[in-house]
């Protein structure tokens, strides 16, 4: 009971998971599909075979880079909806040493390469964040529109300046053959998982424990949840939001690494798929918590792999369903604070009546 | 107990709990009609909740309430209107854009045929529930353009023209200047005079003993004693309030003032009108200097300009450091955190937001800030055993009663929470110039006492020390010097009469020097006027 009542939090958004499942299943029943056959389309799609797994943890993959980028955010008390833009941009930066340096080896190319993204990202959060600071301008405003600007600069790096003459794609050049990131097959199966998922596993990690063990970390979340408070000790909260938005936006530039590095070997437009998007709901459903963003990212991961089978594999509905889902987990978990205060009421009237 | 007419209001082992928590557990007690009743207690003591359950504002978990002789089951707050209840809150419910006939009309309009509202009638009806001219005011004027004293005296019409007779006023003196608290209770006595009965929720003893007919003291949510004022002294009704004797405060030694470690000269802060005026004053080492004042007068200014936060002109002196009147936020922050390691503590006027983390541990809290002098950190990772180590000890000097260290600091009580703000900002750092801004706002007795002995500690140790509170005897108690803010401008100057008897100050005149110099129109100045006469 202890342990429950400590951890509600999580198991309040566990439950809100399984509220959004239930609930999709629900509707392709009103549609007259069977739930039962949609359930195990879905679970045998994302983890029925090593190639599936596979593919549910490459799609997870930018998913972990954007909900930690969001998340790292929201620690400062900032709404960063631009990872979208701020993954894109990466992945061009990226492509764009790829091309440039093409000759290098791995060993100083992957660097390289994770550095431009995460500098090119960083940038776009950066301005975002000087907006905020010098000129008011709300962050959720102002990364929003980024993302436009950001599309901007992408395109005019795809189409024009790297674009593939020989290509029917809009796609760039290709990267030269040390910025290819490895295939990881330690799971075996074919699918173009690479080691990209073990750097956002470290990403993870690291920023675990800078949040949770550095004094970086500390002032971050400080000057998110007692601006005032930290304003009055010598903390400057526009030095702290200029920092927190541009590492945000330097971990959402890391996202493209396994779509342009590991798989495409090089930058198409539109390559990010809305990962910069999914990554807020990863961020919330993961609780602005590393650990719980690497889970909710693998759940989403997996979502997006199980739901390609649908098309297939029933009569009556589609892919499309697995956004629905997503967006009724969302949903769920934005009514957290509710449930969980209604659940806590609950269980404190049931201890106090067990004595 | 034979209850007869004269009892307004009995209450009978009632209680009130919320989930787990007793609010109000089985409090009995017998309110004769015709007086006014002082409902003491620290806070958290369940005076509030008391007289919301006598007003219908809670549903009672147990006992019950008589109101004059008959048994009461309130369905809502407009019942116990009906029945001649009324409360004032601590907020004031008023449409500041209404004049006052229009607020005291507000709900139960006169009107005339048609829906058509009749102002003359109403005033009417009004004067004649008046007891005297005291309470009447220029019924149409903007409330907007009251003072605070007077929007009270509104709230009490209120009151009057719904026709109770029993009056509940929750801390109606907290805003209040000395003049106007006389003022207020010359009134409650002409209501009292006319048979009503007044309760007032309070923890200031002073007005107690000489206002008030009876006392009646909660502790825990229990009736703890009760009485007939002036049967009873005072440190009878404090022992009753805080469960034990007070222990009396360590004697003044010799003022000996040394360096100025904080001085303003002719500062001034403007937003839409002036918020500080030319103010001038400096506090030395080893000396208390209070600034009193009606909240709003300025005093978050003075903190926030000695800290930069805001723009000024005129010459700010912190610790030696020349303050810039208006520099970028980032030099700001630096400019803050080296005054805060030379030795500047501060505690700030709203602990919630402003010298606290609310939803963060006891032990993050107790370090926050203090972290860069004390080794907190190395090399960028966190010392977690030296912080602990660190912040155990304040916390134990400062005798905070805590769960665990782990615990969020929001679940400490006000008292907790303050004595930890002052263990981390006087033993966080060594204390050369100390601000604090309301040190002892919900604070309760005993908490109180240890702050002023850390304060006088501080003083003796040579530190300079800056208090600012709208709690008169607090400065009164404290302070070397005393001077007045009002409107922004410094209003008047005090000395303590001899170099070592506590409290010698003219308390008269301060009052005066805290309502004398608001910008006030010609009409304003006039209607003031009247109101000082009348008090």
């Amino acid at each position: 009971m202890n342990f429950v009542t400590k951890n509600i939090s999580w198991f309040v958004t566990l439950g809100a998971v399984l509220l959004g499942f239930s609930a999709a299943l629900l509707l392709a029943a009103v549609l007259g599909e069977s739930p039962s056959l949609v359930a195990t389309v879905l679970i045998r799609g994302a983890v029925g075979s090593a190639t599936s797994l596979g593919y549910s943890l490459y799609y997870a993959t930018p998913l972990i880079f954007t909900g930690l980028a969001v998340s790292w955010a929201l620690k400062a008390g900032l709404f960063n909806i631009g990872a979208e833009g701020q993954m894109t941009l990466g992945g061009v930066a990226m492509a764009a040493v790829g091309i440039l340096a093409s000759g290098l080896p791995a060993a100083v190319a992957w660097p390289l390469a994770l550095f431009a993204g995460f500098g090119a990202g960083a940038s776009a959060g950066w301005i975002v964040a000087w907006f905020k600071v010098r000129r008011g301008v709300h962050e959720v405003l102002g990364s929003i529109l980024m993302n436009f600007v950001s599309y901007g600069i992408a395109g005019l790096f795809i189409l024009n300046i790297f674009r593939n003459p020989s290509s029917q794609n809009p796609e760039t050049l290709p990267i030269g053959p040390g910025f290819e990131l490895s295939q990881l097959s330690l799971i075996g199966g074919t699918s173009p998982l690479n080691v990209a998922f073990v750097f956002a596993l470290v990403f993870a990690a690291v920023a675990d424990f800078v949040i949770r063990r550095t004094r970086l970390g500390m002032n971050l979340r400080w000057s998110g949840g007692a601006p005032e408070f930290a304003r009055r000790s010598g903390l400057s909260i526009d030095r702290e939001t200029m920092r927190a938005l541009a590492i945000s936006g330097g971990l959402a530039g890391l996202a493209g690494a396994s779509v342009v590095l590991g798989y495409m070997h090089k930058a198409r437009e539109g390559f990010s798929a809305g990962a910069g998007f999914i990554g807020i709901a990863v961020a919330l459903l993961g609780r602005g918590n590393p650990w719980g963003v690497i889970v909710a990212a693998l759940l989403f991961g997996g979502l997006q792999k199980g739901s390609l089978d649908l098309d297939i594999d029933t009569d009556k509905i589609s892919r499309d369903l697995a956004g629905v889902i997503q967006a009724l987990i969302v949903m769920a978990v934005a009514a957290r604070p509710v449930i969980e205060a209604g659940l806590r009421t609950w269980l404190e009237r049931r201890k106090r009546e067990a004595t | 107990m034979i209850s007869g007419p004269t009892e307004a209001v009995e209450f009978i082992g009632i209680g009130k709990s919320f989930g787990s928590c007793r609010a109000v557990d089985h409090v009995t007690g017998n309110f004769s009609a015709g007086r006014i009743h002082a409902i003491l207690g620290e806070n958290g003591a369940g005076k509030s909740t008391l007289m919301k359950l006598l007003f219908g504002l809670y549903g009672p978990t147990e006992g019950k309430i008589r109101v004059k002789g008959t048994e009461r089951h309130w369905r809502s707050p407009a019942d116990s209107m009906d029945a001649g209840l009324g409360m004032v809150q601590q907020h004031f419910t008023l449409v500041e854009s209404l004049s006052v006939i229009d607020n005291i009309m507000l709900g139960a309009e006169a009107c005339s045929a048609f829906g058509v509202l009749d102002r003359e009638r109403a005033i009417q009806l009004l004067e004649a529930e008046l007891p005297s001219a005291d309470l009447s005011l220029d019924w149409n004027r903007q409330v907007s353009d009251l003072s605070v004293g007077e929007k009270q005296k509104v709230e009490i019409l209120k009151l009057i023209a719904r026709k109770a007779d029993i009056l509940v006023l929750d801390e109606p003196t907290a805003v209040l200047a000395p003049q106007e608290i006389s003022g207020l209770f010359s009134i409650l006595k002409e209501l009292k005079k006319q048979g009503r009965t007044v309760f007032v929720i309070t923890h200031k003893l002073g007005e107690v003993f000489e206002h008030c007919d009876t006392w009646f003291v909660l502790r825990a949510g229990r009736s703890i004693a009760s009485g007939e004022v002036h049967q009873t002294k005072v440190e009878d009704v404090v022992r009753a309030m805080v469960g034990t004797n007070l222990p009396p405060l360590s004697d003044l030694s010799k003022r000996n003032p040394g360096e100025a470690r904080l001085k303003f000269e002719n500062v001034s802060v403007k937003k839409t009108s002036h918020v500080l005026n030319n103010l001038s004053f400096e506090v030395r080492s080893g000396e208390i200097v209070g600034i009193a004042g009606i909240d709003g007068s300025g005093q978050a200014e003075v903190v926030a300009a000695s800290l930069g936060l805001v723009s000024f002109s005129g010459e700010i002196t912190v610790l030696g450091d020349v303050i810039p009147g208006s520099q970028s936020s980032d030099a700001a922050a630096k400019r803050i955190e080296r005054l805060r390691n030379a030795g500047l503590a501060l505690v700030s006027e709203d602990r919630h937001t402003q010298s606290l983390w609310m939803n963060e541990s006891v032990q993050l809290n107790t370090g926050l800030g203090v972290d860069s002098t004390k080794s907190f950190f190395k090399n960028g990772l966190l010392q977690s055993k030296v912080w602990t180590t660190a912040v155990s000890n304040w916390l134990k000097s400062f005798d905070v009663r805590f769960p665990s260290l782990e615990i969020s600091v929001d679940r400490l009580s006000g008292g907790n929470q303050q004595k930890l703000i002052f263990a981390r900002e006087l033993l966080g750092r060594t204390p050369r110039l100390i601000v604090v801004h309301q040190p002892t706002r919900g604070v309760d007795f005993l908490s109180i006492r240890l702050i002023y002995e850390r304060l006088l500690e501080a003083r003796e140790g040579g530190a300079a020390i800056l208090v600012i509170s709208s709690e008169l005897d607090e400065l009164m108690t404290l302070s070397d010097r005393i001077f007045v803010l009002c409107a922004g401008r410094k209003t008047g100057e005090f000395i303590r009469a001899t170099d070592t008897a506590r409290g010698a100050f003219d308390r008269t005149a301060i009052g005066a020097a805290m309502t004398s110099a608001s910008p006030m129109t010609a009409s304003e100045q006039s209607s003031r006027k009247q109101t000082e006469v009348s008090l």
